[in-house]
């Protein structure tokens, strides 16, 4: 059994990657516009890795910590959105970007 | 409300909640050694993938009748679960720290939808 007491930045690390990969599959859905075909089976792959990515990084940190900064991938969303699919950026959206990105730095930094 | 959105909200629910579970059987898996404890590994990580795989699933669902910004974000209900989770079944200690930050998350992704 391997049960660290502090999470260490490497585990933070992989769940940023596991953010990336898991919003990078969901855009893919979202153009696949639910059709089994090249964008959704790609989706399926980097959500499958954004998986992968996440049970390594559990190994080096609290589930309490380290799943919630998952939400990085909202950001992300956020980003593509408005690349992609020509979703606008409102007040709203800002506003709510910014408290996750808090809520993400105030539980990242704490490492019990 | 409709019928419609009242199944759209129970659709959001079971699927935060499955992935919660998605993560709570990663990181089961992820206290095993690979080599010297394959089996119990292997069964804790595929059952992981599978929770995952189904609320990938709802995910897809949930995107046919609602926009991307919008679903992305109400799947931040899934860190609430999390921290029950991680406090009853893992005996993390959940301080004011992770409840705020959770808060915070959440509260970000209501207004990032209203």
């Amino acid at each position: 059994m391997n049960k660290p007491e502090k999470t260490a930045p490497i585990g933070i690390l992989l769940m940023i990657f596991a953010a990336i990969s898991t919003a990078t599959g969901q855009l893919l859905w979202k153009l696949s516009d639910a059709i089994l075909d090249v964008h959704m089976l790609g989706g399926f792959v980097l959500y499958g890795m954004g998986a992968v990515l996440m049970t390594a990084a559990f190994r080096f940190g609290k589930l309490s910590v380290l799943h919630p900064l998952l939400s990085l991938g909202y950001v992300i969303a956020i980003f593509y959105g408005t690349l992609f699919l020509d979703e606008a950026i409102t007040f709203n959206i800002s506003m709510g970007t910014l408290l996750i990105l808090i809520g993400v730095i105030v539980i990242g930094g704490d490492s019990d | 409300m409709t019928a419609i959105n009242l199944l759209l909200v129970l659709l959001l629910v079971v699927m935060t909640w499955v992935g919660a579970f998605g993560g709570f059987f990663l990181k089961k898996a992820s206290s095993f050694n690979i080599n010297m404890e394959r089996k119990a590994f292997m069964l804790r990580l595929l059952f992981g993938v599978f929770l995952y795989g189904v609320s990938a699933i709802l995910n897809i669902v949930a995107l046919k009748f609602l926009p991307y910004t919008i679903v992305f974000p109400l799947t931040a209900i899934t860190y609430i679960w999390t921290m029950l989770i991680s406090y009853f079944l893992l005996k993390e200690h959940i301080g004011k720290r992770k409840i705020l930050g959770v808060l915070l998350i959440v509260t970000g992704a209501f207004v990032l939808v209203s």
